[in-house]
Formats: structure tokens, sequence, C-alpha cells
């Protein structure tokens, strides 16, 4: 099984950011943690291989504005969407984003491997 | 009753007296004012201009009738004294309640309406005494130059009118206290209803953001359940499960919290620290406090316990900092600041909520409490109504204030519970 090489987590919720770590660490992958969007595009350097997960609803910038300037820098990391729930309004900006996977929270251990092997076919 | 015109009446026995042609009309002035004050009372509405207005008039008529009854003692109509004695000392009882009694009975009867004091046997036995009182000052002030034979008579003749005008202002004010305690009853229900449908639409909408709140320990449990299976060292498993049991505490408090404020029950008073409760205000409020980036301020002094219903409190609480975010939804979001203080207050607490919003429009800060009254584009605006209600059913008090740098400060005033152990 081929799995991507480094995770990047951004989430705001501290209990989800340091278990989706482990769980990550426990299927072999290697993991940063980063509180919030501004915190990952600080020390986004365009060079980073691996895949994000993001959530998309966090204070201050959200998942979707943070993928938005990724874009706009012209990143290619493959990104792996968390949310609660998905309204109109952000399903339409996703769609546009084109996104590795949307993941409904909570979401099974299966569905989060699945999209890490998508990304690892996609180079990450 | 007039047969000789308008200078005579008869009396049972069919004897024509004279009396002056004042004393009659103060006479029917008197008993008609007498009747309405009664009347007044009977009908519940022991405050007010019809009370007043009959106080006033007894200030004037039954001290001239005092006055004129002692002056026309000398008449040689035995009869005809007597009753104007037995006038005389009733209008004295009328000063003397006036001022010794009928305007702190009067105030009784409101503040037994307000459930203030209680009717029983103390209550009666301070009113028949200050009756008594009043009757035998009026008598010593107005029943003068009465020929002592005659005096004791007199006495006795006047006492059942002595006794049975205290007696039915007692009975009136009792009913009356008995219907407002009725109506008041009725007011709280109400209060209680609207107050519980109010929370649930609160909670309605919270429910998106307690959701939210509720699915991130859930999703943590299922990673480090994830996580548990995947790894073999015992420890890693070990900490992955304490983990586990840790956020499915978390989530059941989300649940407990949720289920509290939208219970509805009798209305209870709970010695409660009001810190302890802004706590769990602001724990059920996190997930939108967090979102909408607001920097909380907690400043909180010692305060003394306070006699409260948790459940209405927390829904006052709940509503205060709500509105304080949304006053802040187009604040900058680094600018947006609440704080939370308490500090002792008189002989309570006082609980103060503050934002860096746009503030508070003066020309609606009047209507602020006013029920229906609402800037938002959502609601009913009965929020800041219910919150008073509620407030003012704890013998407290909420008011506004622009807060120190920007924004508003809402506040509330609770007086302290009696201290622990001590009888309430």
């Amino acid at each position: 099984m081929t799995l991507v090489a480094h995770a990047f987590i951004v989430d705001d919720e501290e209990m989800v950011r340091t278990s989706l770590g482990k769980l990550l660490r426990a299927i072999g992958i290697p993991s940063t943690a980063f509180p919030s969007g501004e915190a990952f595009l600080e020390r986004f350097t365009g060079e980073e291989q691996g895949c994000l997960i993001v959530d998309i609803r966090m204070p201050g910038m959200s998942g979707l504005d943070m993928l938005e300037e990724l874009q706009q820098r012209g990143s290619v990391l493959p990104a792996i969407v968390m949310t609660g729930h998905t309204d109109e309004g952000s399903a339409r900006r996703l769609g546009s984003l084109r996104p590795l996977g949307l993941l409904e929270k909570p979401f099974s251990v299966a569905q989060l491997k699945q999209m890490l092997r998508r990304a690892a076919e996609q180079g990450g | 009753m007039t047969t000789g015109g308008p200078d005579t009446v008869s009396d049972s026995r069919g004897r024509e007296l004279r009396l002056s042609r004042q004393v009659y009309r103060l006479r029917v002035l008197g008993l008609l004012t007498g009747g309405i004050s009664v009347a007044t009372v009977f009908a519940a509405q022991p405050t007010g201009w019809p009370i007043w207005t009959v106080l006033a008039l007894h200030v004037f008529v039954w001290p001239h009738a005092a006055w004129h009854a002692a002056r026309t003692s000398r008449d040689p109509h035995r009869t005809e004294r007597t009753s104007l004695t037995v006038d005389s000392a009733l209008g004295g009882m009328w000063v003397a309640l006036m001022h010794f009694n009928l305007l702190p009975s009067v105030l009784i009867v409101a503040m037994m309406s307000m459930d203030k004091i209680g009717w029983g046997p103390r209550f009666l036995a301070r009113t028949s005494a200050a009756m008594a009182a009043a009757c035998l000052a009026g008598m010593v002030l107005t029943g003068f130059r009465v020929e002592p034979a005659t005096s004791m008579r007199e006495i006795v003749a006047s006492l059942p009118l002595v006794v049975a005008y205290p007696l039915a202002v007692a009975f009136a004010s009792y009913h009356s206290g008995r219907l407002t305690r009725e109506r008041n009853r009725q007011t709280a229900a109400l209060r209680d209803q609207l107050a519980h449908v109010a929370r649930v639409g609160t909670l309605g909408e919270m429910a998106a953001g307690l959701a939210h709140e509720l699915n991130q320990p859930l999703t943590a449990i299922h990673f480090e359940a994830g996580a548990a299976l995947e790894v073999d060292d015992p420890i890693e498993m070990r900490r992955a499960l304490s983990a586990i049991a840790g956020h499915s505490l978390r989530a059941g408090d989300i649940v407990r919290r949720m289920r509290t404020f939208a219970r509805r029950g009798e209305p209870t008073r709970e010695r409660t620290d009001i810190r302890q409760l802004i706590r769990e205000v602001l724990a059920l409020l996190a997930h939108d406090l967090r979102l909408n980036g607001v920097q909380t301020r907690e400043l909180f002094d010692d305060v003394p316990a306070v006699l409260v219903d948790r459940i209405e409190l927390q829904q006052v609480m709940v509503n205060l900092i709500r509105n304080a975010m949304e006053a802040m939804a187009a604040t900058p979001m680094a600018d947006r600041r609440l704080s939370i203080e308490t500090r002792a207050a008189g002989r309570g607490v006082r609980v103060s909520v503050s934002d860096s919003g746009h503030g508070v429009d003066p020309a609606i800060a009047a209507t602020l409490f006013h029920p229906f009254h609402t800037t938002k584009s959502s609601g009913l605006g009965l929020g800041l109504s219910i919150c008073q209600s509620l407030i003012e059913a704890h013998a407290g008090r909420i008011g506004t204030a622009p807060a120190a740098e920007r924004g508003t400060t809402f506040f509330f005033e609770l007086p302290a519970a009696a201290p622990a152990g001590a009888a309430s």
C-alpha cells in the first residue's frame, strides 16, 4: 500500500489535530499540524511534498480561503477537505478548487486511507 | 329620610334631629368617600390614583366634621350630639388612620400583592392592634366635651362602626392580596412558558454550532480508535484509549449542557456561584465564540453566592453573550473582544457583559428591553425583554451602559443569597 510521504493537518480543533496526527503516525505517515490557515501559509514554501488535510470551518481564514490562496500561489499540493456540513455556497467554491476529496466529519479511517491512497497516486 | 328641610334628619325612632347643613353634607360626603375607599380596596386596586383621591378627600372632610362636632357639642339635643360624636370619633379615627395606619396598611396590601409578606396571624394581630390604637387615638383626639354618662354609651354605640371598618379593610386587603397573588402566579407561569419557548428557539439557532462542537470529540474518538487498532505497542494503545475516554466525556458534557438548557421544569432556586454558571454558558457557546474569533476575557471578582434558577440565569447569559457576538459581526476579527465581569455590588452581585461592537443607537436605547423590538433580521425581539422579566423575577435589575472603549455593556444585578446554613 502506497501512501503519501507527509500530511499537513490544518484544523483549529486541538483534539482533532492531535488525534489525526496520532492516527496518521499509526498508519505510517508523518504529519505536521497547523492551528489555522494563516499559520500554514506563513510556513508554506511551495516545495512541500505530500498531502493537505484541511478543515473548512475555522475562525479567521476558512479552509476554502486557504485553498484559494494556495491555488493562486500555484500550489499543486493535493488536498483532502474535512467538513462538518457543506452549504451551497461552499460547495460551489469547492467545485472550482477541485480538492482530492471531501470527508464529512466524523469519517471512517477506511475513507481517510482511501483518500490518502488517491493522493499518493496523484504524486503526493 | 329628610323631613323638615335640609337642616333636619329623622333618627330611627322618627325624632327629628337638627343638623347644620354643613355637617349633614360632610357626613354624606364622608360616607361616600368611605364607601369608595372600601370599594377601591375590594377592586384589588390598592394603589394608584383612586386611593390617593379618597385619602385626600378624607384629609379635608373628617377634620372638618370633628371640628364641627366639637363646636356643636353644647347643643341641648343629646341624640344629635351622640351621632355627631360618633361622627367625630369616626372622623378622628380616619384622621389617625390616615396618619398612623391607613397609609401603612395600603403599603401592606401592596407588599402582600408582591408576595413580600404573608397573610398570617402576625399580620392580622399587627393590623388589628394598629387599628385599635388608631380608634383610641381618634376618640381621645376628637371625642372630647362629652359628658361621662353619655360618653360610655357613645363609645359603645360607635364600636360596631369602629370595628366594622377596619375589619372590612382587613378583609378587603386580604382578598385583594389573594387576587394579586393569584394573578402573579399566572403571570409567573406564563413567563416560565415563554422563557422555555424562547430557550428552545435559541437552542435551535445554536444547533449548527453545537452539532459542530459535538462532532469534534466524535471525530477525535474515531481517529484515536483507528490509531489504537493500527498500533501494536500496548503503551500507544493505552494512550489512545485514555484519550477516547476523555473525548467521550467531553461529548457527554456537551449533550448534558444542551439538555439542561432545553429542560422544562418548575423553576427552582439554588445557591449558585454565578462564575461557575457563566463558565458553563461559555462552554455552551465555545464553538460560536471561537468561530467568530471572539477573544473572551473573564474578570471574575470574588462574589457572594446568589439564589437563582440556574437554567433561567443561563438563558439570560446566553442571550447577552449572543447579542454581544452579533453586535460584533461587522467588527474586524482582531478587535472582537468580549469581557465578562463579576463583582460585588451593594448587597448583591453585578455581572457585566461588554462587547467591542457597534454599540447601541441612542435612539433605540430606551426601547431596548421592550418586547417585539428588534434591529435584527431574524428573531422576534423577545430576547432582552425575557431577560428583563427573568432577572426581575429574581428581584434583580438589568440595564445597559456604553462600554469603556467602544461597544456596549449589558449588566444585571442580583441580591446575594443568605449565608450558607442560615435559615432562609
